[in-house]
């Protein structure tokens, strides 16, 4: 495979896990959270910081970092958690940008906005992930595994009570649910899975900026669940392949990508709002209806 | 953008003849001809999208003007300039992955751009892993300090440099002022323009008072509160390196107070000219320096760096960036000739110590840190001169600067130099 | 400190603050009655400015309130577009749907905007009537602009609070922004009412957007710099209240104010600390109409 192809696809999964992670929330809790960042960028600052300047091995920073992750989501969900739909956006937004003045404003710790450049690939364990193929292989196995944990739950009656509140929070309250306790958890995992994309893009990318923090990032799982189909699992994962694609080829060619692209958005939303997953599952659903 | 699609087109003409040359060389063709019918292929990273478009855009448009100005004369060693050129939004992360597509993908031989600092020290580790040269068109006085590189050129003025610059015009010019404030974007280059304006106040050992800071963030909508703030602190002089349409913001809202009757003088250390433009009848008669200032040199090379300019996109080629990419192809060009091969090791061996010709001057690039060296830096102060459609320097105001004297002594820089 | 400068930077807050209530208005009579938070506003106020700019240009001697009066009915028309066609079909869907079909029209207006007017920076001058300052005890400016700001910003407040409680239309507008069910129910045309609210929103945007032209770089993006800080206005005062964005407005203007003369290295954060004080204390927002 081309290098160039590695590099893409190694993106890619970093990309889908953060999704698949993010929709979580958005596709089987019903919550739509603006702040994902917040946890995939302080994870991908603290692994770069660890790796830059401690001695410790990279599979204990990566482990370190990804248990930070999980007690911020636990922290401030804990404070979200009072809220609902728009207002919850917002007050995710507000903690995410929290999190993105104090990498701006930090310079001393974290280089502001020129952010933390070079950042090594040191072996992780036993296994030696320095250079494109090795990191992809790395990315591959830590995305699949992530995969796999969060199908399980999803698919365990933990998902199914998310999903139970996600169409119905009232009714599930009624069934003598604790429904917040069930939101909580559903935030620590999306942050936790967001923690560990965060934990992977900044070896990869060599560098971390405040930009990964800003919320305009964080419109991108959302958008990468809604194109992919948010109802499916692997909604996002379509989409993330698209979205990447998509991008890079729509920018290489002309300067006024940002129309195309946008343009493009908005049919899809209108003509496709159940996403490319949504919009398949259906026609097999058709298919197979007529074949009868 | 029409130009790169046709750019395109014409590359798979040329891959097509390039096929037909391979299908030569099986029947005993030199190799030596099938490289003499390549293209020569640059890759350009600069922001198109977006609030910086206003500086991106004006950058790619400056290094067409290189590619038809050298393909026009011949190209590189009778083989065609290519520019292949992608927007890297000003995002790093988006920076870091147009520059592997850059390498990967298009296979291009060099890369140079960017206008902003965090997105051209972001291409450094990756100049180094592909071994690609990397000539950075922002002003970070990183690339030839602690990031410098083999791989890493800066072409021109650095934010030390321009700071100095403005802080040694200031003591010449107004000696008589003591107070002084500064109003700076919030992010390194602004924290570090201050730094080097006060450090350029030591330098010349002129006693001064610093009776305010300030730094606003990135798109500030309100400067209000830091212009009332500065009145306040009854500055005579205030150093400023806002820029685009932060330092426009800024004027627009500062004027109404009598900003510019309060405070003695006011200088500006980057895009003067870009300013001016923006501003039009509403500019201001104060400081400015910019990287390139399109009527100071009365030069061949200058007079058809604009005349092509005006001719293919209108306007005056007033963004700083833009400037910078032309000097870069420009360099690009020259050091392939000089040693007849795109080499990277070879050409970077001719890049250093590179004396040229630009359209604002002569540039040299120092071998031992890859930092480009103005002949002179200039600054002026504007007035309105009817023959010109927006304000310009007033001649008679003309101070510059010897770019030597204002190059960071070689022991100062913090720059290691590895080997290729 | 003096107790005059405390003074004279409260009326300094106050003209940002009403610049910020004149876009956030509208943004929260849309998103209260129509449910659709609107991420584009900042693109139409954009647009507003552009307009002024044009009309300005393209008509020597217009003066400055008519060409906003001209540049406002150019951007009510986009919203009429944006409402009408693409708008309409996501009514019944979910929030994050709706925030990325506005995000995608931000895509659009900011291209299309950069394809007809280019890159540059534009300006537009401040009316030569309201050139200047006036001069306040303790020998500080006021600049005259902003006190004309400020009167706008009020008399817009006062204008649109009659609308709202005094016509039919304003009263149906509450009724819906609290009880969409309710509209149907009395037999009323909502899609055609949500159109005409729509508009009104752009409008105010337009008009924001052409009066802080004067004060800005005319560019692409303009938009974007505003929103965040317009939302956090919106969901702070509470979804469709206008009285809410009123407060709101000035709470975040005098915020930003005071946090850059005294806290400068806070100041960045302050508006989201409110936000998130806010929602934890009253999670709908301090005035919610309902």
């Amino acid at each position: 495979m081309p290098t160039f192809y590695v590099y893409l696809i190694t993106e890619i999964l970093i990309v889908s896990l953060f999704a698949v992670s993010t929709n979580v929330l958005l596709g089987f809790t019903g919550l739509l959270s603006f702040g994902q960042v917040a946890f995939f960028g302080s994870s991908a600052y603290a692994v770069s910081l660890l790796i830059k300047g401690t001695s410790l091995p990279f599979a204990a920073s990566f482990f370190i970092c990804v248990g930070m992750s999980a007690l911020c989501a636990l922290i401030i969900g804990l404070f979200c958690m009072r809220l609902r739909g728009f207002y919850f956006a917002i007050i995710t937004l507000a903690f995410s940008q929290i999190f993105f003045v104090v990498a701006y404003k930090w310079s001393s710790l974290t280089g502001g906005d020129d952010g933390i450049v070079g950042i090594p690939k040191k072996p992780f364990l036993a296994m030696n992930i320095d250079g494109p193929e090795a990191y992809y292989h790395f990315v591959l196995l830590v995305v699949l595994v992530s995969m796999a944990l969060l199908y399980l739950i999803i698919r365990s009656p933990l998902g199914e009570v998310l999903q139970a509140i996600r169409d119905n929070s009232e009714r599930t309250e009624f069934l003598g649910i604790q429904v917040r306790n069930y939101r909580l958890a559903s935030f620590v995992i999306a942050g936790t899975f967001g923690g560990v994309a965060g934990a992977l893009f900044a070896p990869f990318q060599g560098i971390v900026t405040p930009e990964l923090l800003h919320w305009s990032h964080s419109a991108e799982p959302l958008m990468i669940s809604l194109l992919g189909g948010m109802y499916f699992f692997f909604g996002p994962i379509a989409g993330a392949i698209i979205f990447v694609f998509i991008k890079e080829w729509i920018t290489g060619f002309t300067e006024y990508w940002m129309f195309w692209y946008g343009l493009l958005l908005m049919l899809l939303i209108m003509y496709l709002p159940g996403g490319i997953m949504g919009f398949v599952s259906e026609h097999l659903k058709r298919g197979k209806d007529d074949s009868k | 953008m029409v130009k790169k699609q046709i750019t395109r087109r014409e590359f798979v003409k040329v891959v097509g003849g390039g096929a037909m040359v391979a299908g030569a060389a099986t029947f005993g063709v030199p190799t030596l001809l099938r490289a003499a019918n390549k293209p020569i292929k640059f890759g350009q990273l600069n922001t198109t999208s977006g609030i910086m478009a206003s500086q991106g855009v004006p950058a790619m448009r400056a290094a067409q003007i290189a590619q038809d100005f050298i393909n026009q004369s011949g190209g590189i060693m009778g083989r065609k300039l290519v520019l292949v050129q992608e927007d890297d939004q000003v995002k790093p992360s988006v920076g870091v992955r147009k520059f592997r597509k850059l390498v990967l993908e298009d296979e291009v031989e060099f890369v140079f751009g960017t206008n902003s600092s965090g997105v051209g020290l972001a291409c450094v580790p990756l100049a180094n892993e592909f071994k690609k040269i990397f000539i950075s068109t922002s002003m970070s006085d990183k690339y030839t300090g602690a990031n410098c590189s083999p791989y890493v050129f800066r072409i021109g003025e650095s934010t030390s440099m321009a700071s100095k610059a403005s802080a040694y015009c200031m003591v010449a010019n107004a000696p008589d002022v003591k107070k002084w404030a500064g109003i700076n974007p919030d992010y390194v280059f602004g924290h570090e323009s201050w730094e080097f304006f006060k450090q350029g106040m030591k330098d010349k050992k002129h006693p001064v008072q610093y009776v305010k800071e300030s730094f606003s963030p990135f798109g500030c909508q309100d400067y209000k509160p830091y212009i009332t703030a500065l009145l306040e602190s009854k500055a005579e002089g205030v150093f400023t390196s806002l820029w685009t349409g932060d330092l426009i913001n800024f004027i627009k809202q500062a004027k109404p107070f009598g900003f510019f009757d309060k405070v003695k003088v006011f200088v500006n250390n980057t895009t003067a000219v870009a300013t001016s433009i923006g501003l039009g009848n509403e500019m201001l008669p104060f400081w400015g320096e910019a990287r390139y200032y399109p009527f100071y040199r009365d030069s061949e090379l200058n007079r058809k760096y604009i005349g092509m300019y005006q001719k293919k996109f209108g306007g005056y080629p007033a963004a700083d960036t833009g400037a910078e990419c032309f000097a870069a192809v420009l360099a690009l060009k020259l050091a392939i000739e000089k040693v007849g091969t795109t080499d990277t090791p070879k050409v970077i061996a001719a890049l250093e110590g590179l004396e040229f010709e630009v359209p604002e001057g002569k540039k040299w690039i120092r071998p031992e840190d890859h930092s480009g060296i103005d002949e002179v830096v200039l600054l002026g102060k504007f007035h309105h001169d009817p023959k010109y459609p927006f304000w310009v320097y007033d001649p008679k105001t003309y101070f510059t600067v010897p770019g030597k004297e204002l190059a960071m002594p070689l022991d100062q820089t913090g720059c290691k130099m590895a080997k290729p | 400190m003096e107790f005059s400068y405390f003074i004279y930077q409260l009326i300094i807050g106050l003209s940002y603050s009403m610049l910020l209530f004149l876009i956030a208005s509208g943004l929260t009579i849309i998103f209260g009655l129509l449910n659709i938070p609107n991420f584009a506003h900042g693109s139409l106020y954009m647009l507003g400015a552009y307009f002024t700019y044009y009309f300005l240009k393209s008509i020597p001697g217009l003066p400055f309130g008519l060409a906003i009066v001209f540049s406002v009915m150019a951007v009510g028309i986009i919203g009429a577009v944006l409402e009408f066609i693409p708008l309409r079909k996501i009514y019944e869907r979910t929030h994050a749907l709706q925030l990325l079909m506005t995000f995608s029209f931000i895509l659009m207006i900011d291209d299309a905007t950069k394809y007809f007017a280019g890159t540059d920076f534009l300006s537009i001058a401040i009316p030569k009537l309201m050139d200047g300052a006036i001069t306040l005890p303790g020998d500080r400016e006021m600049p005259i602009y902003s006190i004309f700001i400020i009167l706008c910003g009020l008399v817009v407040a006062y204008l649109l609070w009659l609308g709202l409680y005094k016509t039919r239309l304003g009263k149906l507008i509450q009724a819906g922004t609290a009880n969409k069910e309710m509209l149907s129910a009395l037999g009323i045309n909502v899609p055609r009412l949500f159109t005409l609210v729509f508009i009104l929103g752009a409008i105010l945007a337009g008009m924001a957007g052409g009066l802080s032209g004067p004060l800005k770089a005319v560019s692409v993006g303009m938009g974007e710099t505003v929103i965040i800080t317009i939302f956090a206005i919106v969901i702070v005062g509470g979804v469709g209240s206008l009285k809410g964005a009123f407060i709101a407005s000035i709470l975040i203007g005098e915020l930003n104010t005071f946090g850059v003369v005294f806290f400068p290295d806070f100041a960045m954060a302050f508006t989201y600390i409110l936000v998130i004080v806010v929602l934890l204390t009253k999670p709908e927002g301090l005035f919610r109409s309902r």
